[in-house]
């Protein structure tokens, strides 16, 4: 009895969600951000996703990109991805980021391919972004230890 | 989508419930839609109002697991790997990553380590809170415990995202160490929560585990004497609530568990309520851990690079996650995939006690009998 008259003085903590929206941490897991000047094209994305929805094409947007010469980016299809963002962390230029991006839903299912022009366009309903856990080194933002080599078997 | 009508195919026998043997028995099907925490169907023979035998149906949630990590690399493997137990996360994920960095030769850093154990802490307030609201709470029609439950859950949740970036698929351990530092501002937001939860804990104590409906409907139901749990090999809170001192961060400890100070609860009844008590109990033996950690935290880099290929041999290395034992075994052959992993874990070890404890009970009483166990249909399945 005592109980449920204290919950009636208690604030309500659900939100109007369209309108209101839940601030999210730094750093949280939403769609990629693609830096379209740092990426090689070397693939080492494509190879870690658990989930194989990263495919490599053709840029399209025309311009000329020195440190990928053969012009290849990551395309997602974010209706596999699970946003472990492996592809983030172990980027090694440091050309993927994190977004707190996570209105993804399409009406239509194509729509749920990334070409990488999509992808390098920053969100814009969350303000300029840039995430504080990735360095620019591609170090996953982490101080690592020096480590032996060990010999070949 | 149109269903694939093969007329040529003869159709699949129908489902017969064996008929019951004795005219005063009959056998009734419980499941396989979602009995409380998965997929599980119970063929249950009852005698008036006594359940006489309980035969477990398990396998609707098998997803091959271990055959899906044999085509995955080794970090790759993680997202898929913690999902079985997507509430006990990181220790799926702890669980599996140990045996490589055996196998690799890697040391995690101390403050890997402990980061790790703060979130594997963490995990495991979050997935008793899940028991406590659903397994016990909803299972006893205690709909207040429910959302006291699941409400503090939530910030345990809120604070999980801020440190992993998702609130419950963290994907937090690759092999080498964590994959963040704890963000500014994470220890004054915890020790707050913590100060906030205590003051919760007794709040539960008072309105579920001294409850007297609670205590009427759990106490001396589904005795499980210490020879039997022993015998029938359970782990975990089970297994400490028939009074065996049984727990591996203190048999083989990992992580940072070996500097830490904290005790195993047992309780020596081995009935449902002395399973309840012992996660009550469990999570005060967490908030304490938490508050160590904290504390002791040694400053240095989080984690070391490992190498991208499982080096050949064999493995073996455990964690005690919310469920009871957690075993991995990897076995490696050079490349980037492993040759075979293979899970054993809490759930799946404490199915056998089911049907044990389902014997000579009222059919009212399965639900706390079931929910008393924590079983995780899909964890066990794999």
């Amino acid at each position: 009895m005592y109980e449920g008259i204290k919950h009636i003085f208690k604030r309500t903590f659900t939100l109007k969600y369209p309108y209101q929206k839940v601030l999210l941490p730094k750093g949280f897991r939403g769609r990629h951000i693609l830096y379209m000047e740092k990426c090689t094209g070397c693939g080492i994305c494509a190879w870690i996703c658990p989930e194989r929805c990263i495919s490599f094409v053709q840029a399209a947007d025309g311009k000329d990109h020195p440190q990928n010469p053969e012009n290849r980016f990551p395309q997602y299809w974010y209706a596999r991805c699970c946003f472990c963002h492996f592809c983030t962390d172990y980027c090694p230029t440091g050309a993927l980021d994190y977004s707190p991006d996570y209105e993804l839903a399409e009406y239509d299912r194509e729509l749920l391919v990334w070409s990488p022009e999509r992808l390098s366009k920053v969100p814009t309903n969350v303000g300029n972004y840039r995430s504080a856990f990735h360095g620019n080194n591609g170090s996953m933002g982490v101080t690592y230890e020096p480590v032996e080599k060990q010999p070949k078997t | 989508m149109t269903a694939n009508l093969d007329q040529t195919k003869t159709p699949a026998p129908p489902i017969v419930i064996a008929a019951a043997k004795e005219p005063s028995t009959l056998d009734v099907s419980v499941g396989p839609q979602h009995p409380g925490s998965g997929h599980l169907r119970m063929l249950i023979r009852v005698d008036g109002d006594y359940i006489v035998s309980v035969d477990p149906d398990i396998g609707y949630v098998h997803r091959g697991c271990e055959k899906i990590a044999e085509y995955r690399t080794a970090v790759s493997n993680i997202p898929h790997l913690e999902r079985p137990c997507i509430i006990d996360a990181i220790h799926l994920n702890w669980g599996y990553v140990l045996p490589i960095e055996e196998l690799q030769g890697v040391v995690v850093p101390p403050r890997g380590q402990y980061i790790s154990t703060i979130a594997a802490e963490m995990n495991r307030i979050m997935s008793h809170l899940y028991w406590l609201a659903i397994n016990a709470g909803v299972f006893s029609g205690h709909t207040t415990i429910f959302m006291y439950a699941f409400g503090d859950r939530d910030l345990f949740i809120e604070l999980a995202e801020m440190l992993t970036g998702a609130r419950l698929t963290y994907s937090f351990l690759p092999p080498g160490g964590p994959r963040r530092d704890l963000p500014a501002e994470f220890k004054d937001r915890l020790l707050k929560l913590l100060d906030y939860f205590e003051r919760r804990l007794v709040e539960y104590d008072r309105i579920f585990f001294s409850n007297p409906l609670v205590i009427a409907r759990a106490k001396g139901i589904g005795t499980l004497k210490r020879e039997e749990a022993i015998k029938l090999g359970l782990t975990g809170p089970v297994l400490r609530g028939s009074g065996v001192k049984y727990d591996v961060r203190k048999v083989e400890p990992y992580g940072a568990y070996a500097d830490l100070d904290f005790e195993i609860p047992t309780f020596e009844e081995g009935d449902s309520y002395a399973r309840f008590l012992v996660r009550f109990e469990e999570m005060k033996q967490s908030i304490k851990i938490i508050r160590q950690a904290l504390e002791k935290m040694p400053k240095g880099p989080i984690a070391r690079k490992a190498p991208l290929i499982i080096p050949e041999g064999e493995a073996i290395a455990r964690v005690e996650s919310s469920r009871g034992e957690l075993v991995y075994m990897v076995k490696g052959d050079n490349s980037d995939k492993p040759s075979r992993v293979k899970i054993m874990n809490g759930s799946f070890r404490t199915l056998i006690a089911l049907p044990y404890l389902l014997r000579n009970v009222h059919v009212a009483d399965m639900p706390i009998i079931y929910g008393s166990l924590d079983y995780w249909p899909v964890e066990a399945d794999r």
